[in-house]
């Protein structure tokens, strides 16, 4: 078991690290949250909890971990709470511009705004396909739809960026 | 180009990651987490399916057996569906004491996905993310258990299956155009799951009407209009039996197209 939770840790620590901190911002956070993600798979693996992919398992850890994490902070939004979210999703890429956090190119940079202003159904998924190279399988189990409405959801976020910037992906 | 400067985007967001002393700090802090939670081996440990009929029965029990009595006519979307896809079917089969018992349960329960389909629709409530659940449910039910099947066993299934696919098309027929698109889809299930299509034999007219039966008897509470419409299905197939009985009778095959 211990040998399975280290090779695990270290083909996605990178990765769950990179997801939390597109999330919240702040690098210690994402550290923070990246430690408890591995802890609570731990404790999966100690109670004999069945996984059958390990990575979709670690983001969906992760999702939920970074939604309690928001809902400490009480920094959802007034407007996301009007508008409700998108079938529960409350994914959006954060930036804390006054820190610099991201040093992009400029062209990288004007991409990386655009992305920002999909909606947030379409970042999210987005940015599981391409940055994160989930299957759609993967991203369907994560966000709990089925695999039909996850390729449905990826296909509009090509569509929305194309829209935007012109831009196709693979 | 464009498309040059996306990946370039992706490259560089891929960069971000944990330096060298973050990984190596976690992993200990990790290391020192995993030491003190290690699993503990109960000595009343029981094999997992065993655990889980335990689990279910006293659940059951806790419940109450009229509640779960309850959730027998519960369809998508209603609060007792739950129990009866997750407590009160799996007991069902875990009941059933051999392998062939066990296939018949599981064979009703496909029929009982596809009854709620039908009741949904004539209700006009089948909704698209209901079908993609009744479909998976039906498929994967089916696939586990055709191989397991005699012969026979699997000529029933296909005029089960037969007999579903002409009450789905008779409902589609007055249905209107948000749900005409779903049943079809319920429909193409229940036809890819079939090996051979049965149409126009007694048996499977049995089984037509046996159908309507259970869709009538379905405590739902619709205006005259519903029942109204049941009760065309019933004649219309009615009427199309009665002509394929008189082509039987007449000395035609009527068992296969």
């Amino acid at each position: 078991m211990k040998d399975r939770f280290i090779q695990i840790y270290s083909a996605y620590n990178d990765s769950l690290f990179r997801y939390c901190f597109f999330r919240v911002s702040d690098r210690n956070t994402a550290i923070d949250l990246a430690q408890e993600i591995f802890m609570r798979y731990w404790d999966n693996l100690a109670k004999g909890t069945k996984i059958t992919n390990d990575r979709a398992f670690l983001f969906t850890i992760a999702r939920n971990i970074i939604i309690d994490w928001y809902r400490k902070k009480k920094a959802i939004s007034l407007e996301s709470l009007a508008e409700g979210n998108e079938d529960g999703e409350e994914f959006a890429l954060v930036e804390d511009n006054a820190k610099g956090v991201l040093e992009l190119s400029s062209e990288s940079r004007f991409l990386f705004d655009k992305l920002k202003s999909l909606s947030k159904t379409s970042q999210h998924v987005l940015y599981l396909r391409y940055v994160e190279d989930l299957n759609i399988k993967e991203i369907a189990e994560i966000l709990k739809i089925n695999e039909g409405a996850a390729s449905v959801r990826i296909h509009r976020g090509i569509e929305e960026l194309r829209k935007i910037t012109g831009y196709e992906l693979p | 180009m464009k498309n040059k400067n996306l990946n370039n985007l992706i490259k560089e967001l891929k960069k971000i990651s944990l330096t060298v002393d973050e990984k190596s700090r976690l992993l200990a802090q990790l290391d020192a987490y995993s030491a003190s939670h290690q699993p503990i081996k109960t000595p009343y440990y029981f094999s997992r399916p065993l655990t889980y009929t335990f689990a279910c029965l006293s659940i059951v029990i806790l419940i109450g057996g009229s509640t779960v009595f309850a959730s027998e006519k519960a369809l998508p979307g209603d609060v007792l569906y739950p129990i009866k896809i997750h407590i009160s079917e799996p007991l069902k089969v875990a009941l059933a004491t051999t392998h062939e018992a066990k296939d018949r349960v599981r064979v009703q329960h496909i029929e009982e996905r596809l009854n709620e389909a039908e009741i949904l629709a004539v209700q006009g409530r089948l909704a698209t993310t209901t079908v993609a659940e009744i479909n998976d449910s039906v498929k994967s039910s089916i696939n586990s258990i055709k191989s397991d099947l005699s012969e026979k066993n699997k000529d029933d299934l296909d005029i089960k299956m037969s007999a579903h696919s002409a009450v789905l098309k008779s409902i589609q027929d007055h249905s209107d155009d948000n749900q005409k698109a779903n049943i079809q889809d319920v429909e193409n299930a229940v036809r890819d799951s079939t090996r051979k299509d049965v149409k126009n034999n007694r048996v499977m007219a049995k089984e037509v009407k046996n159908k309507v039966k259970v869709i009538e008897a379905k405590d739902f509470e619709r205006d005259t209009k519903i029942k109204d419409e049941i009760k065309n299905i019933d004649k219309r197939i009615e009427k199309s039996t009665k002509r394929s009985f008189k082509r039987d009778d007449r000395g035609r095959d009527g068992g296969r197209d």
